[in-house]
């Protein structure tokens, strides 16, 4: 298979799924597997892109053969192709549970349309233009929209509003960034971006361009003070919908921050990343006290996410080999735990019939399988050793030790152990005791599709704790192919 | 690679017990098999140790981190207790929770907790025994909380992980300085000279601050007492004999590298001697057996923290007979407190007398542990503490000399009484007073052979090695040698002679015995309800307080940043554009801003129509006059594209206008104004301020870059190549489907699921009945 095909199947993929459902609407039995082996099918395409990038190589097509920086690349570098294989991994899982939890009335349209979210996230991946990374921010909007409006009850609605609301005005201030970059270099091609900025000779000015990068991909990666959005939202549409906005639609932008400041806005760091760095500690800190306030599972584990990103944003803006390192390695943990936190959330409201922590009870003694489960992601993200959360952790205070950035890593720290409470608070609040109800405990079967969907998931978090090692030296090769980008720009400029 | 198999092993018995839990037969037998592979463990363990071996594999080299494990004495004595005592405990507690549903998780997690447990006593790297050490405080979590559906259960294993774990990440971090600073994370690797170069004191206080929560050092200590809201089994083992001592162990196994400055013996000595002096007398206080119990072992191990800070040859041999002594007697008396417990039906020492009666042999494993305990002669526990003394004596300083008898004196007396309160109070016979009611109903409960056997076993293993204390020499000098990081030759003697040692004992012993005679004094007397007050109830506030006040703040926080308004959240975002911005703007050197050319006067038509157009979308109250000034303002646009060389973008401005206000007309007409339309007050200054801030800084930047010379050369490339390559005369058209056909096809997608979500909002509206569109938030909702 050419490079050229293996490129463009992580887009390919997804809307040939998409539509494939749309045109079989009258075969609705199909489209949930359809969904799940197009996702199988992305990831063995991740798979074998990755084996072509671990090196170090980037690969590049240029899309109906127009060269940079007239045409639009994409680029595959070790980061963006690990993004598609994560992307797939939690996209098949999250098909896989949906196949018994969407509501008839709604199949037609999350089938068709969750492999376009999907498309939309690795196109914002896999770019080398910016004005069409804004492109594909739209389409994973508009998507990603749809799918929370499904069902139409009235507190979904509402944060429908204030999701579209947020980050249309994000989004706005996005395609300001890109006009005002243009208009400074000249070109949208990222690699060109990369070599024309320095020469530019005005990186304060630059800098004020990169102010609006700042927010508007700060609003959608939902970091302090911009995350409103996110716990208002992300609660209120079914676990399906929630599991894979938890996993991916953050990190897109935690992507889309990790590539423009390490390739583009690198020439002012003290500002830039300075301020990164503030926006990271904050971040942890706002987002985890907003978890341990809450008593309701989605709510908990929905600012659970926005203090994740504080630590992705602290590796980036620590901006050495080993805290990129440890962003990166973050990041996919955190897809991973966080996918699957939602999923078991999800069972535990359809066995216990809540979402609220104070009604539920009774796993422990009843689903003595599902709590072991709850424990995995739950004791990777609180970071306990020797789960995947703990070597990320470990990494980013490496990082910001060597750095002598000693708060920094002090409020990671804490933060982790405010985070072990907020997970034991679930445990201890709604696993451990009895049922709020002794006479009907949660004892029904979970249905097998979504327990196979956890149980991988699981699975990949020990699989990324146990293989540490080798994950570490090909994200490794990542970060410092994001610190050093000339292969990156190389592989586009001179193919 | 034997002794990776011997961490191992435990793991994956771990994981089988559940399973074997599931017929009676594996119930039955789990206890006795768990305790023989404990036992067959520590053999391994004694066979090995000839060879004293290590092995390095890697785990995560780009960090530094290997997997390597050592056998050294330190490693085998730990090792010993735990498996050894391990093996009392777990043919114990098969006994114990004999009819426990969950008896299997209970095996596993206390299976783990054992294999953690020795991978942390042989780790050799800093990072393996951080793993280790975090492990036991989560086994430890899940083992407090096994009588799950008790709040107080939970509550006490949450209060021990945070503590624990708070110590735990003070560990990571000082590991990561020493890895900072001496280059490896290999603990016998670590040369003092080289950490003392660098910051000492920073690591020193926080390996410190890691050892005294995981080993409950005052006043970090309440969550020991608490946490004996566990099975018993659990109080035997974590919180007697093992978990609790690997703080000290990590002291005892970086002493080489981080011991022997003036900081680390006033560090380890004041806390050590405050600790040892304050749980042997709060212990007094206690009327529940394991509540006494669980306050000497915090003086127990202020002891053993306190002989770490004056080091040195004697401080070792004390620790290492001290630590061995106190983990057999301690887990014997815990165990016999739950058979008591068990078959009378109580714990508590003022309904308990009489009991040697109907429970003769429990009375006499508990007499021969509590020997120990109390520090009597022919014991390992005398051993222990006539070395503690001799140590004490023998450390420099008249001053220190006195302060450590002291302390270690207060400690042995206090802990002498608690062993007359544990070993004669509940089992004296009382022919004197009628048999109390505990007393008849252990009468008909006697206890199984699995709940006297083991603590017997532990009992008279230290009553053997308590005459024969020479047995242990060389373990005794391997270990003490492992601390000081010198060949020691110990010789452990049962008796020493007509030493000062002797004559502290005996006074010591002496002040036991006469406080246990008052003790229905003591034990409300001011001085120990001063104690409790300020080393007992108010660290266990400062914990509640700590952990509501976090609450607290979580809440206000939430509250503040969540306001469930859409307002705010957008005022923040543009908010921040405005100080991010407006910060960075002030830092451009000569803000370069083009020169201004005199408009013509159309424009200058168009500018004005432009602002009066957007303020007055601001102003009325009236929706109407907004969409037709937000119109306004579109086609005020149009007219700036027109008049600057774009009539197809103009075009295409006033047809979406145009559509946009026929829409908006439709269906904004038939909806009901909300209720709080328009803010007043601060947050319409704010509201105008963010505007008009938001407003300065785009135009101000998009000036600064205008007045930039710029760079031309995709629009006359995209010009010149339209016709001849992409066979189009439109250039516009052949960007959009050729040059960058890749953006139009997102866009296309954009529209489709557009079209898509307009209908499944639609379908919503059409199948709900309609109800008022600007509604209060529900009760309790962060939206």
């Amino acid at each position: 298979m050419t490079d050229d095909l293996l490129l463009a199947l992580p887009l390919l993929l997804p809307l040939a799924a998409a539509v494939t459902v749309m045109l079989t609407r009258g075969l609705p039995r199909l489209h949930g597997p359809l969904n799940v082996a197009c996702m199988a099918a992305l990831a063995a395409v991740g798979a074998a892109l990755l084996a072509r990038v671990h090196d170090g190589a980037v690969l590049v097509t240029f899309l109906g053969g127009w060269r940079a920086p007239f045409g639009i690349p994409l680029v595959a570098d070790a980061l963006s192709v690990t993004m598609v294989l994560v992307t797939a991994l939690v996209a098949g899982c999250v098909c896989l549970y949906a196949l018994v939890d969407v509501p008839p009335r709604q199949a037609l349209v999350y089938h068709a349309v969750t492999p376009v979210l999907v498309a939309s996230a690795n196109g914002a991946f896999l770019t080398g233009d910016l004005f069409n990374l804004y492109v594909w921010f739209e389409v994973m909007l508009m998507s990603s929209f749809v799918l929370m409006a499904l069902g139409g009850e009235a507190p979904q609605v509402r944060g429908t509003v204030k999701y579209m609301a947020t980050n249309l005005v994000s989004s706005t201030l996005f395609l300001a960034g890109v006009g005002l970059l243009y208009g400074l270099t000249g070109t949208l091609n990222m690699a060109e971006l990369a070599a024309r900025v320095p020469a530019l000779g005005q990186p304060a000015l630059v800098s004020v361009v990169a102010v609006l990068f700042v927010v508007a991909f700060g609003t959608k990666a939902a970091v302090f003070p911009l995350f409103s959005w996110l716990p208002a939202s992300y609660p209120t549409p079914p676990v399906a919908t929630t599991a894979l906005f938890a996993g991916l639609l953050t990190k897109v932008a935690v992507y889309a921050l990790l590539r423009t400041f390490t390739l583009i806005f690198v020439h002012d760091v003290g500002f830039t990343h300075g301020a990164l760095l503030w926006i990271a500690g904050l971040t942890m800190v706002t987002g985890v006290l907003g978890a341990v306030a809450q008593d309701e599972v989605r709510r908990l584990l929905s600012f659970h996410i926005v203090s994740q990103i504080g630590y992705m944003v602290m590796g980036l803006a620590l901006l050495s080999p080993l805290a990129l390192l440890g962003a990166i390695f973050f990041t996919i943990h955190n897809i991973l735990a966080k996918t699957n936190l939602f999923l078991i959330g999800g069972v535990m409201a359809r066995l216990g019939g809540s979402f609220e922590l104070k009604r539920l009870g009774g796993f422990y003694r009843a689903q003595p399988l599902l709590a072991g489960l709850f424990l995995v992601p739950a004791l990777a993200l609180a970071g306990v050793p020797p789960l995947s959360g703990f070597w990320g952790k470990l990494l980013l205070a490496r990082a910001g030790l060597e750095a002598a950035e000693y708060a920094i890593v002090a409020a990671s720290l804490a933060v982790g152990l405010l985070t072990l409470y907020s997970m034991m608070k679930i445990w201890s609040q709604a696993v451990l005791p009895a049922a709020a109800d002794p006479a009907r405990p949660p004892a029904g079967p979970v249905p097998r599709a979504q327990l196979a969907a956890i149980g991988v998931l699981a699975a990949s978090t020990l699989a990324l704790s146990a293989l540490a090692w080798p994950v570490c030296v090909v994200l490794g090769r990542a970060a410092e192919g994001l610190l050093a980008p000339t292969a990156y720009i190389e592989a586009v400029l001179r193919a | 690679m034997a002794l990776v198999l011997v961490v191992a092993a435990g793991f994956v018995a771990a994981a089988l017990a559940p399973w074997a839990a599931r017929h009676e037969t594996g119930r039955r037998w789990l206890g006795p098999a768990a305790g023989a592979l404990a036992l067959l463990l520590g053999l391994a363990l004694l066979l090995l140790a000839r060879a004293a071996p290590e092995i390095t594999l890697p785990w995560v080299p780009p960090l530094g981190v290997e997997l390597a494990l050592r056998l050294d004495g330190l490693g085998l004595l730990f090792g010993l207790i735990v498996t050894g005592v391990g093996a009392a405990v777990l043919v114990y507690g098969g006994a114990y929770l004999h009819d426990d549903p969950l008896l299997g998780r209970f095996f596993g997690y206390l299976l783990a907790f054992m294999a953690a447990m020795l991978g942390l006593v042989l780790a050799d790297d800093l990072v393996t025994l951080f793993v280790f050490f975090e492990l036991t405080s989560l086994a430890s979590y899940l083992l407090i909380a096994h009588e799950h559906e008790r709040r107080e259960a939970r509550a006490a294993a949450q209060q021990a992980l945070l503590i624990t774990t708070a110590g735990g990440m003070c560990l990571l971090v000082a590991l990561l300085l020493v890895q900072q600073t001496a280059g490896t994370l290999r603990i016998s690797e670590l040369r003092p000279e080289v950490l003392r170069e660098g910051p000492y004191l920073a690591i020193l206080v926080l390996v410190a601050a890691a050892a005294f929560t995981k080993s409950a050092q005052a006043p970090l200590h309440p969550w020991l007492p608490a946490a004996m809201a566990a099975p018993t089994p659990v109080s035997a083992y974590l919180h007697s004999a093992a978990m609790v001592k690997a703080g000290v162990f990590v002291l005892a196994r970086l002493s080489p590298a981080l011991g022997g400055t003036p900081a680390w013996t006033a560090l380890l000595g004041a806390a050590g001697a405050v600790t040892a002096v304050a749980g042997a007398w709060l212990a007094l206080r206690e009327t529940d057996l394991k509540r006494v119990l669980a306050y000497t072992t915090v003086s127990a191990l202020g002891l053993l923290t306190l002989l770490l800070g004056v080091g040195g040859r004697w401080g070792a041999e004390a620790f290492v007979a001290y630590a061995l002594g106190h983990a057999l007697y301690k887990s014997a008396l815990f165990m016999v407190a739950g058979a008591v417990d068990h078959a009378a039906g109580t714990r508590d020492v003022l309904a308990l007398r009489g009991l040697a009666g109907p429970l003769p042999a429990l009375a006499l494993v508990c007499g021969a542990a509590a020997w120990s305990f109390a520090g009597l002669p022919l014991s390992l526990g005398f051993v222990g503490k006539e070395l503690a003394y001799e140590a004490a004596l023998l450390a420099g300083g008249d001053l220190l000399v006195g302060a450590l008898v002291v302390a270690v004196g207060l400690a042995s007396a206090g802990m002498a009484a608690a062993a007359c309160l544990v070993a004669v109070r509940p089992f004296r016979p009382r022919p004197d007073l009628p048999a109390a009611e505990a007393t008849q109903r252990a009468a008909a409960h006697p206890p199984a052979p699995g709940l006297w056997g083991p603590p017997a076993a532990c009992a008279a293993v230290g009553l053997v090695l308590g005459v024969l204390p020479w047995l242990l020499d060389p373990l005794a000098s391997w270990a003490a040698g492992s601390i000081t990081g010198a060949p020691v030759a110990a010789h452990l003697e049962a008796w020493h002679g007509l030493t000062p040692a002797l004559g502290l004992s005996t006074v010591s012993a002496v002040v036991g015995v006469g406080t246990y005679v008052a003790w229905d004094h003591v034990r409300a007397s001011a001085p120990l309800r001063a104690l409790g007050a300020v080393l007992d109830q108010a660290p266990a506030r400062a914990y509640d307080l700590a952990l509501a006040g976090t609450l607290r703040l979580a809440g206000w926080q939430t509250r503040t940043f969540q306001t469930g308004n859409l307002r705010d959240y957008l005022a923040v975002i543009l908010g921040t554009l405005v100080v991010l911005g407006g910060l960075a703007l002030l830092r451009v050197p000569a803000l370069d801003l083009p020169a201004r050319e005199a408009l013509p006067a159309r424009d200058w038509l168009v500018v004005v129509l432009l602002v009066l157009a957007a303020l007055a979308a601001c102003a009325p109250p009236v929706r109407f006059a907004t969409i037709v000034a937000l119109s306004i303002v579109g086609y005020a646009a149009a007219l700036v594209y027109q008049s600057y060389g774009a009539p197809d973008l103009a075009l295409v401005q006033v047809l979406v206008e145009t559509l946009v206000v026929i829409l908006f007309v439709l269906v904004l007409a038939d909806l009901p104004l909300p209720a709080r339309a328009r803010p007043r007050g601060l947050r319409a200054v704010r509201d105008v301020a963010v505007a008009l801030g938001a407003g300065a800084v785009v135009t101000t930047s998009m000036l600064a870059v205008l007045a930039a010379p710029f760079d031309d050369k995709l629009g006359r490339w995209y010009a010149h190549n339209a016709v001849e390559l992409a066979h189009g005369r439109n250039v516009v058209n052949t960007i959009l489907v050729d040059f960058r056909a890749f953006d139009t096809l997102g866009e296309v997608i954009v529209v489709v699921v557009a079209s898509v979500g307009v209908a499944v909002l639609l379908r919503g509206v059409l199948r709900a009945a309609p109800e008022p569109v600007a509604g209060p938030v529900p009760q309790g909702g962060v939206a």
